[in-house]
Formats: structure tokens, sequence, C-alpha cells
């Protein structure tokens, strides 16, 4: 018995574990979703392109026929402007989207990257080109998240 | 999984080594009557020798702690548990670094399996732990790839609360007159968590990594008093 103790105090003292787990699937977006006026999801036909204030690479390029999509947020200000840019063979429409946020620092694991959380608080429409109206769908933006944002588009 | 398997290999191992030694004693035993055993058969205190040995060792976590408990016909074993959980960890794949210290509390009782009274017990028993705990959280290099900037994090004093239970099988042996010396294994389950908005704590005091469930244990060292 004080044998089988001693063996065991010896690799208790022995054992170490470290594991890396991180989520997955851990983008932070703030996820878009068109719908038409009747509150159904459509996709824009032409070629949408994303802009943020004070950017100069777009944060999403050439999207065709998407029904969602996903942006992500600034880290460190409380309000973004993005520029929602749609254009065909012969025009081009763009709308101005401002966001206000809160910014939640979020971390997981000591082996796995610190990211942003963001609480949306307001969305609003600084012009209507192509764009009817905008309301805040579900305000946590973190992994995984629905559709933060419905975005209803002229359609009629 | 390969952390559960660890402990079962250790488990089994120690059975082995104890069974054949059970029975070369029972050989050489004369039988006779026990006599029966008092309802208050004695006081006990203990210190868990591993957390005071990984503190010595510069360990990255360690749960240093005392008990007491109750005696009872040989056979009930109430127990108080009382500690100080300490962790200061660096990450190996980010730049993190993880803090806490803080007490920790665990009442429950033992069971001793063990029919003949000859200084071994084979203990079966349940805690429930409760920790109140602050923990620290730095991340130097905290940018944003896409806006740019970066703002090294640091967290002070995030507040944590956490409960668990524990299921715990262990062995003891009389070392020397009133010394004894056991081990066992614990299966800990959290029932309730408190933690700051930002994030978990990588180790609760008490309770070790955090996770739903855990394994544990603990090497005691036990004054009969």
């Amino acid at each position: 018995m004080k044998k089988a103790l001693f063996i065991l105090l010896a690799s208790l003292l022995c054992w170490a574990c470290d594991d890396i787990d991180c989520t997955l699937n851990n983008t932070v977006e703030c996820k878009l979703a068109f719908y038409d006026q009747d509150g159904k999801p459509v996709g824009i036909l032409d070629t949408l392109d994303v802009y943020a204030e004070g950017l100069d690479d777009p944060l999403y390029n050439r999207a065709t026929k998407q029904t969602n999509l996903g942006i992500p947020l600034s880290y460190y200000k409380d309000r973004d402007t993005l520029q929602l840019v749609v254009y065909g063979k012969d025009y081009m429409m763009e709308d101005w989207l401002v966001i206000e946020k809160e910014n939640i620092e979020h971390f997981e694991s000591l082996n796995c990257p610190v990211k942003m959380f963001h609480t949306l608080k307001s969305v609003s429409l600084m012009s209507n080109e192509f764009i009817d109206s905008v309301t805040i769908n579900y305000p946590n933006v973190e992994y995984n998240n629905g559709e933060n944002i419905k975005i209803y588009l002229h359609t009629r | 999984m390969a952390k559960t398997s660890r402990y079962i290999c250790i488990l089994v191992s120690l059975l082995c080594l104890c069974l054949p030694v059970s029975a070369k004693q029972s050989k050489y035993r004369v039988e006779k009557e026990m006599p029966k055993a008092r309802l208050l058969n004695g006081i006990g205190v203990g210190v868990d020798g591993v957390g005071f040995i990984m503190k010595a060792m510069s360990g990255r976590f360690a749960n240093m702690e005392v008990s007491g408990r109750l005696n009872l016909l040989e056979k009930y074993f109430p127990i108080v548990e009382l500690g100080i959980g300490e962790c200061t960890r660096e990450g190996n794949e980010q730049p993190t670094k993880f803090h806490t210290s803080a007490p920790y509390f665990r009442i429950g009782a033992d069971y001793n399996l063990t029919k003949k009274r000859n200084g071994n017990r084979f203990l079966v028993g349940l805690r429930y732990g409760v920790s109140n705990f602050k923990y620290d959280y730095a991340n130097p290099d905290f940018k944003d790839e896409v806006y740019g900037g970066a703002t090294p994090l640091e967290f002070k004093d995030l507040e944590g609360k956490a409960q668990w239970v524990e299921a715990c099988a262990g062995v003891e042996t009389k070392l020397w007159s009133f010394v004894r010396l056991g081990f066992n294994i614990r299966y800990k389950m959290n029932i309730y968590k408190k933690f700051s908005p930002h994030g978990d704590p990588w180790f609760v005091p008490g309770y070790g990594k955090f996770d739903t469930s855990t394994w544990g244990g603990s090497v005691n060292l036990m004054f009969d008093i």
C-alpha cells in the first residue's frame, strides 16, 4: 500500500497537460442581410463593394448574388461608417451606413488570439439611393452570430 | 480523453500493486474480533502535499490546501478543506498572461469501504466547492489587423465566482503512529459560474484548469489528533 502511494505521488508530480482549445471558427464579423421591402431575403444581382471610412481597401469586394455578407468592425472606434456601392454595366449607386457600437475585448484561452466583440447600439442611413431602411436584428457581434443588421432595399 | 485514460491507468496500476500486499498481510494476520468503533473515533488535520510541492518548484499553478475531518464510527469522515489557489501562466502560442490568487473552500464527506481496521482505508466521497476570486489577463500584442491600431490589453481584478461538486475516490494508509498518507482522484463538475464578459479564467482556485468538468487529485498527509 505504501509503495503504491509513493508511486502515485511521483506520477501526480510528473504529469502536466497543455491543451490548445480555441474556437475553430473564430472570425468576428457583423452580418449584413438584404431584404426586399416586404421582408423577403433578396440577393443583390449586380456587384457590391463595401468600404469603411478611412480605409483604402474594400472590406468586401465584388459580392454578387449574395443575400448576406460579413463585415469586420473596427476595434477601437465607437462609430463605423460603411460605404455600400452597387454597380452594373452602366450605373453606380452608393449608400452610407453608420453603425454605433460598444467594443468588448474577448479572450478565450491563453493560446488563442484575443478578439473584439461588439454590441450594436444603433444603425442609420446617411443616404437612400438603393437602400430603403436598416434595422438591428441581433445586436451582439461575436462568433457565429446570426444576422446582425437587416438592410431593406428599394425593390419597387 | 487522453487525460481520462491516464487516470484510469494510474488507478488500475495502483490496484494491481495494492492487491498482493493486502493478500500477503491477511495470510499472517491472526483472526480476532475487532472492537466496535466509537461514534467520534478521532479528529484529523491534513495538508495536500502536491500544492505545496508545486509552489516550491515554481509550478504554473498550485492549490495549497489544509483540511480538517472527523472520524465517525471509522466509516464516515465529514471533511472541510480550505486552500489558496494560485496560477501565473503565459500562453505558448500567444503573448498572453494570466494570474489569479484566491482562497477556496470545500465541504463534504468520505465513506470508508474497508471493513477491516488495519490502518488502510479505501474512501469514496463527495465535495461541494466554492471560490470567489479575481483574475488578471494581459496581451501586449492586441491589434486591429483590418482597421489598424494597437492597444496593449491589460485587465486587472476581473471578478469570478464558481461553485462545483467533486466525486472522489482514494486510499490512505497509516505511515507511523498518528501519521497517515493518502491520495485521491477527483472528478469535478462545475455547477455555477459567473465570470467577466471579457472572458473566462484559465484557472479557478480549488477547481483547476477551467472547463465544464475536469479531473484533479490530491496527496494528503493527515495527522490524527
